[in-house]
């Protein structure tokens, strides 16, 4: 009784902020990127707060605890993508003042190879935000445990929805506070010390724990290097990111937020979340699913109101990762498409059409969330065609420009697409269909942009 | 060694916390800063 009035208390306090902050709201562009004022702390927390969501807390905590302390590459992948992010990238999205990928493509290689990039664009965020659903699904099973997926998933939406729609960007970020203190404590703070205390430190857990849970290797050096590749890149080129640094005052604090960000919270939060999930192999062996190892803990490891507290912290975390990731698709699908088709649209038209879309990709990804097989399965899978033609044409954007042409864009994203649908259906050996991808993407840049670079000014497609 | 180990997870998060909280309020209630 008392997790479900936390969670029902929960709820209430982020509509209340949603409803609040709403009144901020005017434009489409402060629904979109908060104005661009977001205060420094306010962006390094939501930066944060977007990073630390389903794959961080439940996906790094649940390799550990099946794959053991290899499973930690996840951490290191993500933590150096949000790092390289920081030190390439964020002060030049800044300096380039745009709001959305496709919009800095169109910028740079002209409307089609953005338009191509905007649809892609769309897939990939669009999985992630199926697999935040399913993710906030599952936490409210722990709460009310009589409840089914579809319906758990149908409930959280339709709360995460409510202040999205009604706050945009602004709410997000105010929400992202709340969120990320109640996690920060939750992760780092309230769960390694009692699970290190019941299992007696490290010395416990290496006295008692399977050796082969020690094992740096023990995933295996080819999923290992698969996984850092694929969650390292794919951060690097984070949209949530993107948006939040457009969000920031100006280039530099774009960049220390983003630096701050991943290395004093990133970081050592998924260290955490890795010594729960080793901790967990010792005091929950038998576990009928290793993604829900962190609730599963707060659950047992807790009385009722802590527990309580501590659940609707994890449900925070996943919460302020949904919405976020639903307002970058509704942003990538109204500027860049139906804005493309009616150029004429009024600002008022076009915050209409971004809280309707809003809608309609939380209610399509509340189906993909629950038919889909597993949370990171529905990222990787929807996520690697357009991670492995985005990381080479976004790093060529900025560190070949002289050379980048429309022509041979086109052409790296077409192999790209083909090469890692190709590689995924057919079970390619070895290495996975993102990393496949990547490498014919890359080699297909450096040579198809060589080979159509005419020389002089490009020209826009 | 054990003993360091856990001292650093358990005291670095809680520092880390602290320090980040700290901020978080300090900014959110605009205090320290001349008005």
């Amino acid at each position: 009784m008392a997790k479900v009035l936390v969670a029902v208390l929960y709820m209430a306090v982020v509509l209340i902020i949603g409803f609040v902050s709403a009144r901020k709201v005017k434009t489409a562009d402060s629904f979109a990127v908060a104005s661009k004022e977001i205060p420094f702390w306010t962006n390094v927390y939501s930066m944060a707060s977007a990073q630390i969501g389903a794959g961080a807390t439940m996906g790094v905590a649940s390799l550990v605890y099946g794959g053991g302390i290899s499973g930690f590459c996840l951490g290191i992948g993500a933590a150096a993508g949000a790092v390289f992010s920081g030190l390439l990238f964020a002060q030049k999205i800044r300096e380039a003042n745009v709001t959305t990928i496709p919009e800095l493509i169109r910028n740079n290689l002209g409307n089609t190879v953005a338009s191509i990039m905007s649809a892609l664009t769309i897939f990939m965020i669009f999985g992630v935000l199926a697999a935040q659903i399913r993710s906030l699904g599952t936490i409210l099973m722990i709460f009310i445990p009589s409840l089914t997926l579809p319906y758990a998933c149908i409930i959280m939406s339709a709360i995460m929805l409510c202040y999205a729609v009604v706050g945009g960007m602004v709410a997000a970020t105010q929400t992202d506070k709340l969120n990320i203190a109640i996690m920060i404590l939750t992760v780092m703070v309230f769960i390694p010390i009692i699970a290190l205390t019941k299992v007696g430190g490290f010395e416990g857990i290496v006295t008692h724990i399977d050796p082969k849970y020690l094992n740096p290797t023990g995933m295996g050096v080819s999923t290992m290097i698969s996984l850092m590749l694929y969650f390292g890149l794919s951060g690097m080129v984070n949209s949530e990111n993107f948006l939040r640094i457009c969000g920031a005052k100006n280039a530099k604090e774009a960049r220390g937020a983003t630096l701050t960000s991943a290395l004093l919270i990133y970081l050592p939060y998924m260290l955490c979340c890795s010594v729960i999930g080793l901790a967990g192999v010792l005091l929950i062996p038998q576990l009928g699913t290793s993604d829900s190892i962190i609730p599963a803990m707060i659950d047992q490891m807790t009385g009722d109101l802590s527990g309580a507290f501590l659940l609707a912290g994890l449900l925070a975390a996943v919460m302020g990762t949904a919405a976020s990731v639903a307002m970058v698709t509704a942003v990538t699908f109204t500027r860049d498409v139906v804005k493309r088709l009616k150029p004429s649209m009024d600002d008022k038209a076009t915050l209409l059409i971004q809280r309707v879309s809003l809608i309609g990709f939380t209610v399509l990804g509340i189906l993909v969330a629950i038919y889909g097989r597993n949370i990171v399965g529905i990222m990787e899978d929807v996520g690697a065609p357009c991670g492995a033609a985005l990381v080479p044409l976004f790093c060529g954007i900025f560190y070949w420009k002289k050379k980048m042409n429309p022509t041979g864009a086109i052409i790296t994203i077409i192999v790209a697409v083909v090469s890692t649908l190709s590689w995924w259906i057919l079970k390619g050996p070895v290495i996975s269909h993102f990393v496949f991808g990547l490498l014919c993407a890359t080699v297909t840049m450096i040579v198809a942009c060589n080979l159509t670079y005419k020389g002089g000014v490009v020209e826009h497609v | 060694m054990y003993k360091i180990l856990d001292f650093l997870v358990m005291g670095g998060g809680c520092a880390i916390a602290a320090y980040l909280l700290f901020n978080m309020i300090k900014e959110t209630f605009n205090l320290g800063k001349k008005k």
